[in-house]
């Protein structure tokens, strides 16, 4: 078969944007193999990085500075990382925080002292202070107090932690913002984004917490020590290797999805066509069903530990669960016929919830690595290429693409309330992003522009009695106003997975559904929602640490 | 008596699009056009052109002033109407040249850029102090640059050449210069546009964002 009948023939099974863009399934999205820090580890291990930590300078109180290094074929990078003794009533997850327990910056390169001098003066004060483009990126983490309270307080007289905590929580301290990108001054994405090692979404970021995740255990096996000098232990290797770092997320990653659409479908579409790819194959190898039984095993392991109480989770989780046996029982009586793939996920689609729909989908992704892999190539974007505008464009084309791309957003009537009882927008505290109740609070006159539906469905109706041969740029010059939809419109003509088909400020939208879209794609395995915008994840749980690394089989 | 100012910040390219983005929105363009000023200004800040200087002199002018008069010259309206239109009979692309009355001139550049890029072409470009052309990788050949950075409005004139050879791909452009060093007194200039939109602070704004339970766990 030729490649070109080949993409035809996968493309049939790739899913519609109508079924996989609506905020349900995004908030019900697992992480796969193509997740960003996925693709990070893989290449750590094929180019055989190696790792080691050429400054540790920590007093007893655990205050003090530390380096770690990622030592790649052609560059380094450092984790500079400070940590502090912050008082209890001063932690806070939130934007507004101002002292934290630990700070980070990602150097490019190896620091000199000079550097560690510049570093040590700016990046406690996070956002109230200065990097360089010698950083490429910024973030500071929060103890779990209690996990590691307790973690100390047992390896410090000699004993390993509980296995029952260690779960319940699985990090020892979370982030609660990792910039990248140019944010305070660090590195351009644009300067550093030609590197292979950087070119992938968000892998500077996933190195500093992948480097993170090792500094906490150094933390605490250096306190335990400190309290309990000879008779501490350090941390058995197996507990250890079910820590994460954890992450506190809320309304700011939201605006993103919707600020950089080629990048999110750029994103979605790499998943749809590895799941295209592997619906169409004609048989199921051995060796790939044994490695769906061992993926569905492990989603079940995972299943089984992931901990919310949150009321919109609960629900979910024992969706999953049942849906989790509901597989593992299938596979009993599969493989069972031709394009076997594609039966299993036409049976998933009728008999499971959106999360265990989701769910299978990472498994069958998961034995297919020679398949897919290839696609995390096309998961970063040039955003500056889609943004010039096409005034040629004719008023009947404009149509045309608003009925394919954003038919969704008609059925919206926005003078109900309901469908406009939200707003998003900047507070002047710390410039942190916030929603708000349209009709009870201040502020809905600096309304943020993610209220996508309602403006495509504007610009439907200021086209009324336009003529049909006439040119966009015409239309916009008399309405300058719907410019962005316009962009966004002509956009989405080339990039069907661009936009979430959802009203994004009506009265029953979950932020915490755009919140998962993303850190699902980060690679974060258990969500737990702490309300309806913020939520609690871990990443790399169960993942090598950098001296296990080469060791390992493939990842 | 002559102050000097001690350098600030070097913003990064993408904190320069924020802030542009921002600024533009508090002095009262729409977020279309709050989008194209986030463009223009880094393009301009990308090649040595001041872009933030231009953005402040452009944002000051519409607020003093707020007259038809001063919209009719905004160098954002009119590069992006020059943009749109190009293609089409009587625009740029058409007719082969193009005269107009623009305030802050050199920020209709980035927009002639952005068409030669589409449309595979270049224009020598020239004002008051100014001429220079404009390719797909942006401006060269500068054979006259005192007026480049005037905030006054001056007659620009704009002829359609014929790339003189390839035009070089982008990804081959080399690595972004280093960002200046900004005078305060801009970006803080800047920042008060820019603080019209945020929202400010109550206990009912607080609570509009986090999570539950304490994060002392």
């Amino acid at each position: 078969m030729t490649k070109a009948a080949r993409q035809e023939d996968v493309a049939r099974f790739c899913r519609d944007p109508a079924v996989v863009m609506r905020l349900a399934r995004l908030g019900s999205a697992h992480p796969t193999r193509l997740s960003f820090l996925r693709v990070l580890l893989r290449r750590l291990k094929t180019e055989n990085w190696t790792f080691d930590r050429p400054v540790w300078e920590m007093d007893a109180k655990g205050v003090g500075r530390a380096v770690y290094r990622a030592i790649g074929p052609e560059r380094t990078y450092s984790l500079v990382a400070f940590a502090h003794d912050l008082p209890d009533e001063m932690r806070s997850d939130r934007v507004i925080a101002t002292a934290w327990d630990a700070t980070f910056a990602l150097f490019d390169g190896t620091p000199t002292s000079a550097d560690l001098d510049r570093l040590q003066a700016n990046v406690p004060l996070q956002e109230a202070g200065r990097v360089s483009p010698s950083e490429l990126s910024l973030s500071r983490a929060n103890r779990s107090v209690r996990l590691f309270d307790h973690v100390v307080t047992r390896l410090a007289a000699g004993q390993q932690p509980d296995q029952a905590e260690l779960d319940k929580v699985g990090y020892l301290m979370r982030t609660t913002a990792v910039y990248g990108s140019g944010k305070f001054g660090a590195a351009d994405r644009a300067t550093v984004a030609w590197r292979p090692e950087l070119s992938g979404p968000f892998q500077a970021e996933m190195l500093s917490v992948w480097l993170t995740r090792a500094f906490t255990v150094d933390l605490v096996e250096h306190l335990a020590a400190a309290r309990g000098g000879a008779a501490a232990v350090r941390l058995d290797p197996a507990l250890r290797r079910g820590l994460g770092v954890g992450n506190s997320t809320g309304l700011g990653m939201a605006p993103f999805l919707v600020r950089h659409p080629l990048l999110l479908n750029n994103w979605v579409l790499a998943r749809e066509t590895a799941l295209a790819r592997v619906r169409a194959l004609p048989t199921a190898s051995a060796e790939a069903i044994a490695g769906l039984k061992a993926a569905v095993d492990a989603a079940r392991d995972n299943a089984g530990l992931w901990y919310s109480e949150h009321p919109l989770q609960v629900p979910k989780l024992k969706a999953l669960r049942n849906d989790l046996d509901k597989i593992a029982d299938r596979l009993h009586t599969w493989p069972n016929g031709d394009l076997p793939w594609d039966r299993l996920w036409l049976w998933g689609e009728s008999a499971l919830s959106l999360e265990g729909q989701e769910a299978l989908l990472s498994a069958m992704l998961e034995p297919h690595g020679a398949l897919i892999d290839d696609l995390a190539k096309g998961m970063s974007a040039d955003e500056a290429s889609g943004f010039s505008l096409n005034g040629a464009m004719t008023i009947n084309e404009v149509r045309q693409h608003l009925g394919e791309r954003y038919g969704w957003a008609m059925k919206y009537d926005f003078s109900a309330a309901e469908n406009i009882d939200k707003f998003w927008y900047v507070s002047e505290e710390k410039l942190e992003p916030r929603l708000g109740q349209r009709f009870t609070e201040e502020g809905a006159g600096l309304e943020q522009p993610l209220d996508t539906a309602r403006m495509a469905v504007a610009m439907a109706k200021a086209l009324e009695g336009w003529q049909g041969d006439a040119p966009l740029a015409a239309f916009l010059r008399a309405h300058p106003e719907h410019r962005l939809i316009a962009r966004r419109l002509q956009q989405a003509v080339c990039h069907p997975y661009m936009e979430i088909q959802d009203n994004l400020i009506g009265h029953d939208m979950l932020p915490i559904d755009i919140l998962r879209c993303k850190l699902a794609f980060f690679g974060a395995s258990r969500f737990d929602p702490r309300s309806d915008r913020w939520v609690r994840i871990s990443l790399f749980q169960g993942l090598p640490f950098p001296e296990e690394l080469a060791k390992e089989g493939a990842a | 008596m002559m102050t000097i100012e001690t350098a600030g910040p070097a913003l990064s390219f993408s904190e320069i699009e924020a802030l542009a983005t921002k600024s533009a929105r508090g002095a009262g363009f729409c977020w279309g056009m709050a989008e194209e000023t986030a463009f223009a200004t880094a393009w301009l800040e990308r090649f040595g052109l001041r872009g933030l200087d231009l953005l402040l002199a452009r944002l000051s002018g519409q607020d003093q002033n707020a007259t038809p008069a001063i919209a009719e010259i905004c160098p954002l309206m009119l590069g992006t109407e020059l943009a749109d239109f190009a293609r089409l009979p009587g625009g740029l692309l058409d007719v082969g040249k193009a005269e107009l009355v623009v305030a802050c001139p050199a920020m209709i550049l980035p927009f002639l850029c952005a068409i030669a890029k589409r449309d595979d072409c270049a224009f020598a470009v020239s004002w008051r102090g100014a001429r220079l052309t404009v390719t797909n990788t942006g401006p060269v050949a500068i054979e006259e640059e005192a007026g480049i950075a005037t905030p006054y409005a001056e007659k620009i004139t704009i002829v359609q050449l014929a790339p003189a050879a390839a035009p070089i791909p982008d990804d081959r452009l080399g690595p972004l210069p280093r960002p200046r060093a900004l005078p305060p007194s801009l970006l803080k200039a800047l920042d008060r546009f820019a603080q019209r939109t945020y929202v400010p602070a109550s206990e009912q704004s607080r609570a509009g964002a986090g999570g539950s339970g304490s994060d002392n766990q």
